[in-house]
């Protein structure tokens, strides 16, 4: 197994952007600097149009009234309430925006609780401006980013999903459509487990016979089902709580 | 005493009452039945004589009767005289009744007899056939039983007109007949019956069961060597010894006459001795050498009344005195104690105390019936008597049980509760325990990242603010520090949370956020990777000095090598795994001293921290960096 490249690299293999249409960008993010730097980047690309940008949540909900991006970066940490909220109320008024959570360290609790409100990616505050542009590209494709401890933790999480009959929290209707959405196929539990191991979306997509778009979309599929998954167990939760009934 | 206890008391008590009450009406009704054909004869022809004899007798009667007859009443007693007749001759009583004029009856005539006592025999003519005669001992003659003889073959044979009852007796010894009763068994078998059961039935029956219960608590007290068990045992044993007195007399004595006698006769003293011993039980305070007295008497009596004398009239001239020395004794000891009963207060010696006055005016009564000084159609009460003492008996040792099982439950929840406070003592210390652990482990970590900040990412500040001050840094060389600082940071953020031993997902995230400098740098990555064994030190912190060990490295590659690509390889050796960083640089071949030299020094330190080591190799095109760790944690390191 050998390799060239990083999990980032890979954007050669783009089409030509002028041939594109543009990806609609809206940001939501309080810090200045940050903002103003992203935004330079996104007007710099040839391919991306800046739509709008809030600085808190009350602005970010009323962009969310407007016209649907179709890629949203949202900061979690916002001074006015929770980033989580505005994934949620975008999965709402935007369905078929991608939103990406913008993070300084990428670290599981954070990303994981975005996945689970529907986020698709994340990007790192401190990457260089064509990694961030690269990034968007990527989550506009189809492809969402994933390091080694987020994919570990979403082994451990679906391994206990499996486990039925003596998981503690077992999803409500054991082989219903629904809790077949929530679990893993075997390939896709091979990718984590290759991502795990170090292995970049190149060779893993060598080892697996695939190519490296299909690993990426594999980590959606892995994203979309996780999130599936945390509905499950909300509502299990309402109705061991008795707040539902069967 | 419980209320359940209470109750079950009250209970039985009012059914016993109820079962008594019916009993004695249905009794009474039965035997009050008068028929025509009924004759209670209260008056006899008597006469007596010293004619009388001890050997057999035909079964006619031959010998010329005595000629002077005179009217008695019955019953008829005669007294005893204390005078010795050493070798007089028996004498004989004369009892003779017509029975003439009595009706036919349906079925056969039998006379009933409820008591004859003397020392001697019994015999009973109708006209002048000799239709019954009394087989016991001359002493333990049968005296208890009440005699039931057919006068007339159940009727099959002739009716005799004329009834005559032969008493032959020592010469001086007393004697007693009650009334008769002549009729139709069915009319006259209630009365016997009752008279039987009151007289011998009920001692027989109860004899033998409470036997079984001292067997029971001898038993017990083999086992547990308490003396209640013991003494009830030994009542028990001495009631059923006693008793044979009033129950002998049917068939011949299996011993000899003078040793029953003496069995019987100390056994009653036993018995007192035994019950004051008992009472000493239930009334601690009660003074202990009337006990002493007693048995110094018991030993007395019983040695002076040894079988040794075997002419029956000094048996007999003998037999009243322990019986009276007994009583004379056991009165003033039972006022004794009945008086340390009720100063000590407690319910049972009370009750005890009770029962041994009541057994007062028993004992004087049997005395006074022994000696012929009452009726003969008394009863007995010796057996009613020791029947309440022995229910004295069980009434203590069911209270004993019953609090044995009291205080088993309320030990067995005191015990509970004792549990009950240690678990919540341990609980409360291992809580203590781990919040001090938490405590600790939170220092430590606290600590750790501390040094972590101040040894990297701290120092990479400030000397990067020392060289900007000095006005010799340009702005690509201060991205450059602010990124190392920003790869630092994230590196220990990443290592806490490395929750499973696994080496290679350590380097997974190394090369995660290496990516974009091995990127930028344009080194070609090979990634050689094998599945490792779980290292079971592989925890937050030691994880950062892998994380830094392998970061230093593939710095000082990029920084100093001038390789155009990278291996990295894992693999297992010499019991533990280790990472090979291969480049096809030119390497250094001496340790280099300043900023390199001390990096150098850190991985060593750092591997060194977790039980591995650092080496670099030169091979054929570049050179190799190795790093091995060990499977298990060495004590001495970390």
């Amino acid at each position: 197994m050998r390799t060239e490249h990083g999990p980032l690299a890979d954007n050669a293999r783009m089409p030509e952007p002028s041939v594109l249409p543009q990806i609609q960008v809206a940001l939501v993010e309080d810090d200045v600097f940050f903002a103003h730097a992203l935004a330079d980047t996104i007007r710099a690309a040839p391919d991306m149009r800046l739509q709008g940008t809030a600085a808190n949540c009350r602005q970010a909900f009323q962009m969310l009234a407007r016209p649907a991006a179709d890629v949203l970066l949202v900061d979690l940490g916002l001074p006015d309430g929770p980033g989580i909220d505005i994934i949620r109320a975008a999965q709402r008024q935007w369905p078929r925006c991608m939103v990406m959570v913008s993070s300084v360290f990428g670290d599981e609790t954070h990303v994981i609780r975005s996945l689970e409100a529907g986020a698709t990616g994340y990007l790192l505050k401190d990457s260089t401006p064509v990694l961030m542009v690269e990034e968007i590209r990527n989550v506009h494709a189809g492809g969402s980013p994933i390091s080694p401890l987020i994919a570990r933790q979403l082994l451990t999480r679906f391994r206990h999903a499996m486990a039925t009959g003596s998981a503690p929290r077992p999803p409500p209707q054991a082989g219903s459509p629904q809790e077949e959405q929530a679990r893993l196929s075997p390939r896709e539990r091979q990718v984590l487990d290759y991502i795990t191991k170090g292995f970049s979306y190149e060779e893993i997509g060598a080892l697996m016979g695939v190519s490296r778009n299909t690993v990426l979309s594999f980590v959606r599929r892995i994203y979309a089902k996780l999130k599936v998954r945390s509905q499950l167990e909300a509502i299990y939760e309402a109705r061991v709580q008795g707040l539902l009934l069967s | 005493m419980k209320p359940g206890f209470k109750a079950c008391f009250s209970l039985s008590l009012v059914f016993a009452v109820l079962a008594g009450a019916a009993g004695g009406l249905a009794l009474w009704l039965d035997i009050g039945r008068w028929s025509p054909t009924t004759l209670h004869v209260q008056a006899a022809q008597l006469a007596s004589g010293p004619g009388g004899t001890f050997e057999p007798l035909p079964p006619t009667l031959e010998e010329a009767l005595p000629t002077r007859w005179q009217s008695v009443a019955l019953p008829h007693t005669w007294p005893q005289s204390l005078d010795l007749q050493a070798g007089a001759p028996p004498r004989a009583t004369w009892l003779q009744v017509r029975l003439g004029g009595l009706p036919a009856t349906r079925g056969g005539l039998v006379l009933y007899l409820p008591r004859w006592q003397t020392v001697g025999r019994i015999a009973v003519y109708g006209d002048d056939q000799l239709l019954y005669h009394s087989v016991g001992d001359v002493l333990w003659n049968g005296f208890n039983h009440p005699l039931w003889i057919p006068l007339d073959g159940n009727g099959l044979g002739p009716r005799p007109q004329l009834l005559r009852l032969r008493i032959d007796s020592l010469a001086n010894a007393g004697g007693t007949v009650s009334s008769l009763w002549v009729g139709e068994a069915a009319d006259l078998l209630p009365r016997y019956r009752l008279r039987r059961m009151l007289q011998t039935g009920v001692a027989e029956a109860m004899g033998m069961s409470f036997l079984g219960l001292g067997g029971f608590a001898l038993a017990v007290w083999l086992l547990r060597r308490e003396r209640t068990y013991l003494l009830f045992a030994l009542f028990t044993l001495l009631w059923v010894l006693r008793s044979q007195r009033f129950l002998v007399g049917l068939e011949p004595l299996a011993i000899p006459s003078a040793w029953f006698g003496w069995m019987t006769i100390n056994a009653g003293n036993a018995l007192l001795v035994t019950w004051y011993a008992f009472m000493t039980t239930l009334v601690p305070t009660a003074p202990r050498w009337p006990l002493r007295a007693l048995l110094g008497l018991l030993l007395l009596s019983s040695t002076v009344t040894l079988p040794l004398i075997t002419s029956p009239g000094w048996i007999h001239a003998l037999a009243p005195l322990p019986y009276l020395v007994t009583n004379l004794a056991g009165i003033p000891a039972t006022l004794l104690m009945a008086w340390a009963a009720w100063r000590h207060g407690g319910r049972e010696g009370l009750v005890a105390a009770s029962i041994g006055l009541l057994h007062i005016p028993v004992a004087v009564h049997d005395w006074m019936m022994q000696s012929y000084l009452v009726g003969p159609e008394h009863i007995y009460a010796w057996p009613f008597s020791t029947l309440a003492r022995i229910g004295m008996f069980l009434y203590v040792i069911l209270n004993r049980y019953m609090g044995a099982l009291t205080t088993a439950e309320r030990s067995n929840e005191v015990l509970a509760q004792r549990l009950q406070a240690r678990e919540n003592e341990l609980a409360g210390s291992y809580e203590q325990l781990r919040s001090i652990q938490q405590r600790e482990l939170l220092s430590q970590e606290r600590h750790r990242l501390m040094q972590d900040i101040h040894d990297g990412m701290g120092s990479q500040l400030m000397s990067a603010l020392k060289v900007a001050e000095a006005g010799g840094m340009n702005e690509a060389q201060m991205t450059l520090v602010l990124r190392e600082c920003i790869d630092d940071l994230k590196l220990t953020v990443d290592s806490l949370e490395f929750v499973e031993a696994d080496l290679l997902l350590v380097l997974a995230t190394l090369r995660y956020r290496l990516a974009p400098r091995l990127q930028g740098s344009g080194l070609r990555l090979r990634w050689e990777v094998v599945d490792l064994p779980a290292l079971d030190w592989l925890e937050p912190r030691s994880a950062l000095h892998v994380l830094r060990i392998l970061q230093e490295g593939i710095s000082n590659i990029l920084q100093h090598a001038g390789a155009t690509e990278l291996r990295v390889v894992t693999g297992e050796a010499e019991g533990g795994v280790y990472v090979w960083l291969e480049d096809n640089g030119h390497g250094f071949r001496v340790p280099p001293r300043g900023e390199l030299g001390r990096g150098l020094s850190n991985m060593a330190r750092r591997a060194h921290a977790v039980g591995g080591w650092v080496a670099w190799d030169q091979v054929p095109g570049g050179s190799r960096f190795k790093l091995w760790l060990p499977l298990r944690r060495l004590e001495a390191a970390i």
